[in-house]
Formats: structure tokens, C-alpha cells, sequence
């Protein structure tokens, strides 16, 4: 296989690892050394040419060959079965609506949170279950931490550099979940968005890091965790709308199904419940942004009107996934500046 | 051992030549940040000063529709067609 990229030659594995620090083509942590075998191991298992491009990694627009997009899907240490995921999430994250030169660059600290759904999330040992946002399987860590690789050597995604984020947070080394779709009483997250059933598919929704919610109880107690925890001062939904990403886990979900409830019926619940007092937003909006995404039947004169945390219930994500226990979470997003979910079908090798 | 770079090539712009000492300058200020009131002051005092400038004839003032997305293309073409110069920047 004929490569565009660079070669550079090293006397052995630690010095290609010191290379990469070096030259700062590493987020901070060792990678594995993309050798041309591995290389082409992994643009083979996608069935692409090296030299197709996806497009351009904002805001550097470094240009997104498969061989770059497998270069860095190497250094992660994805196999090469994962990587069709790898480039699907990136396509997802280059069309417009997610707005990824704002993600990239915003002083917000929203990442690319990755959501895999369909037969391979089992196939390729995806974690759904318990500590789904956490560590302890390849297959989450490394697909997550390619695209974070992606977004730093052809985005220039450098903290302090082009990367403004405020605080940031953990997700970016690596930020990938799956649908616990086995014990979700309800259709697959894709599903809802247009993908057909059984198909594999990954999302893309720019958002912080997981806040955990205390959910437990009748349906009713349930709903009133959810409701507060997601109207609260602060989060960009409430000054900027955009949408949000609630992960309950399966318990959770059954209870809800058994009472009848079905998730546009939740999402309907919380868009006409979490909701926070227009005069109370604009009391602590010093940065005068909120009036830009209030849509116009938004009573903007009434201080006792109550604004809803989206601009309509569909940009409520309701996803299943995590241990059965008492805990949801809460990935606020970014708000109406971008980040907005996006749902590619992972196409078949 | 051999390994391959990760860094990718990069679009390249291409660098417009500017005459500092021309007469006559219009000058587009486009803000790239919040439409808030703090920004607008903020321009409309750097296009008086650009103003009492002796080269400098006009300074325009335009704004990104959307502050964290990219400008749109008919934008570019506006302030490219309107100006000689054009400066990008924001007021945080």
C-alpha cells in the first residue's frame, strides 16, 4: 500500500512513542506507533482508499484522509474492526448542524460524546453497562481516544492554542458510550433518528461531562429529580436552549415502561417541566446571549414566564445505558451555539 | 522501525499583498464575537479611530450571524467585495 504521510524512522518502540511527544502529535499520554503494517491493517479492515478524504478537521483544516484517519485509529490502539466507527463519527462530526470549528475553539468545555448503537456495540465489546462512562474497555477507550487524536494532530485541538476551553473536562482523552439496547424497553436512540432497526450507527453530541442525578423511586419521584436537576442556572441550556442528553439506565427505563410512559411522553414531561423563570435567566445573563436564542413565542417582556430548557422536546436525547442502580446523568450541551447531535449508519466492511 | 505522521496537510490561504501607505483605505471590522452591547462599543470606538486615520476613507462594521459558526460564504464575498482590508476580531 502506497502512504502520502511522512515516514520517520526509529531505533525501536520507545523512541517512536518519545518521537511522538517530541513533535507533539500525543494528547499527553503514550500512543502506539502507527507502523505501516498496522497502518494498512487498518485502512484494509474499511474497505476505503488511503487517499480518500472526509473532509477537513476545523479550525486548522488539516485534510482527513483515511490513511491520516487510520494513522491515528493505530496510535489509540483501536483494532482494526473498530475503525468503519472511527470514520463514521468523524463524518458525523463534519456535518454543519454540529458546528465543529465552534466546538473546537469554544471556551465552553463541551466534547464529542460518542453514542454506538446496533449489533456491533455487542460484536466489538462495547461497554453499555455498568461505569458506561468510564474505563475498562478497549473499545470505548480507544474509538473515543481516536477521535480525540483526530481532533488534535488535524484539528489542532491544543489547550491554550486554538482550544479555548475554559476547564475542559476528562471526556477529552476519550468520550464514547453504547446503548445498553438489550434491557431498553424502548427503540434504539438511532432509531428514533431515522436510522433503520438493526442497523449499526454512532452519534455524535458535543456535551460536559456526566452529571450524576439521584433518580430513583415511583415514576413521579423519578421525574422530579430530572426536572431540577436539568433547570438549573448555569447550564447553557438554560441561557442558550440547544439540546441535552439524558442517560437512564435500564431499571430506570423499565419503570417508566411499565407505567405506560414511552420516551417522547418523558421528553414531553420535561420540556413542560424544566423550565426556569425568564426574569431569574436574565438576572444572571451579564454576557446579554440569551435573547439571541429565545424563539420568538418566548414571552421576552414577561419575567414570570417560565423558558423551557430546548426549544422543543426532540432536542431532549433520552438514551438507556449504565448499571442498574439508582443513578441517571445529565450531559448538558452547549446550547444553541452548536454541538447538536448528529447519527451516522456505520457502513458494513 | 518506520512509523507514519499523524499531522495532516493543511488548506492552504492565500496571502493578499497590502499597500500601508494607499490612500483612500476601506476598511471592513467584522465582529466575531457576542452581539452584545460591550462589543458594539467596543467596534464602533476602533472604527473611529481607524476613521481619524488620514489614509483611511470608510470602516465598515459587520457581524458574523451566528458568533462560535464559521462566516458564511455570502458574508466573506460582502465584506471582500466592500473593502480593501477587512479585520476579524471580537470583544470578550
Amino acid at each position: 500500500m502506497q502512504f502520502t504521510s511522512e515516514p520517520v524512522d526509529v531505533d525501536d518502540y520507545h523512541a517512536a512513542v518519545e518521537l511522538f511527544f517530541e513533535r507533539g502529535w500525543t494528547d499527553g499520554l503514550a500512543i502506539v506507533p502507527p507502523t505501516e503494517d498496522l497502518v494498512e491493517a487498518m485502512i484494509q479492515a474499511s474497505g476505503r482508499e488511503p487517499h480518500e478524504e472526509i473532509g477537513e478537521i476545523p479550525p486548522v483544516q488539516g485534510i482527513a484522509t483515511i490513511e491520516k484517519l487510520a494513522i491515528n485509529s493505530v496510535m489509540a490502539g483501536c483494532r482494526p474492526e473498530y475503525f468503519p466507527i472511527v470514520i463514521a463519527a468523524v463524518e458525523a462530526m463534519l456535518e454543519p448542524e454540529h458546528n465543529l470549528n465552534g466546538v473546537q475553539t469554544t471556551t465552553h468545555c463541551c466534547v464529542p460524546l460518542l453514542i454506538v448503537n446496533g449489533p456491533i456495540a455487542t460484536q466489538l465489546k462495547f461497554n453499555a453497562s455498568d461505569g458506561v462512562f468510564g474505563n475498562g474497555f478497549r473499545a470505548n477507550g480507544t474509538v473515543g481516544r481516536a477521535i480525540r487524536l483526530i481532533l488534535w494532530n488535524l484539528g489542532g485541538n491544543v489547550p491554550g492554542e486554538v482550544d479555548k476551553s475554559t476547564q475542559a473536562h476528562p471526556g477529552k482523552w476519550s468520550f464514547c458510550i453504547a446503548e445498553k439496547e438489550d434491557a431498553s424497553p424502548w427503540p434504539p436512540f438511532p432509531v428514533e433518528r431515522g436510522i433503520e432497526t438493526g442497523r449499526n450507527a454512532v452519534t455524535v453530541f458535543s456535551c460536559e461531562a456526566p452529571h450524576s442525578v439521584l433518580c430513583y423511586g415511583t415514576v413521579k419521584q423519578m421525574l422530579a429529580s430530572l426536572v431540577s436537576s436539568l433547570s438549573t442556572l448555569g447550564s447553557n441550556n438554560v441561557q442558550a436552549m440547544g439540546e441535552t442528553l439524558v442517560v437512564l439506565n435500564p431499571w430506570q427505563a423499565r419503570q417508566f415502561h411499565k407505567e405506560g410512559w414511552s420516551k417522547p411522553e418523558i421528553r414531553v414531561y420535561l420540556w413542560e417541566h424544566a423550565r426556569v423563570r425568564l426574569g431569574s435567566i436574565r438576572e444572571v445573563d451579564a454576557l446579554g446571549i440569551a435573547d439571541q436564542f429565545w424563539p420568538s413565542w418566548v414571552e421576552k417582556e414577561n419575567d414570570d414566564y417560565r423558558v423551557p430548557i430546548t426549544e422543543r422536546p426532540r432536542n431532549i436525547h433520552i438514551v438507556v445505558a449504565g448499571g442498574e442502580t439508582y443513578f441517571a446523568a445529565l450531559c448538558p450541551g452547549w446550547g444553541g451555539l452548536g454541538g447538536f447531535a448528529v447519527t451516522k449508519e456505520i457502513k458494513p466492511m | 522501525m518506520r512509523v507514519l505522521s499523524p499531522v495532516g496537510e493543511r488548506r492552504q490561504f492565500v496571502q493578499k499583498q497590502i499597500d500601508h501607505g494607499a490612500q483612500g483605505r476601506v476598511i471592513g471590522l467584522v465582529n466575531n464575537g457576542f452581539g452584545n452591547e460591550i462589543a458594539n462599543v467596543f467596534f464602533e470606538r476602533l472604527q473611529e479611530l481607524l476613521l481619524a486615520k488620514p489614509q483611511v476613507s470608510q470602516v465598515s462594521i459587520w457581524r458574523k450571524p451566528m458568533f462560535t459558526r464559521p462566516s458564511p460564504e455570502h458574508l466573506i464575498d460582502e465584506v471582500a467585495a466592500a473593502s480593501h482590508q477587512a479585520v476579524v476580531g471580537l470583544c470578550a
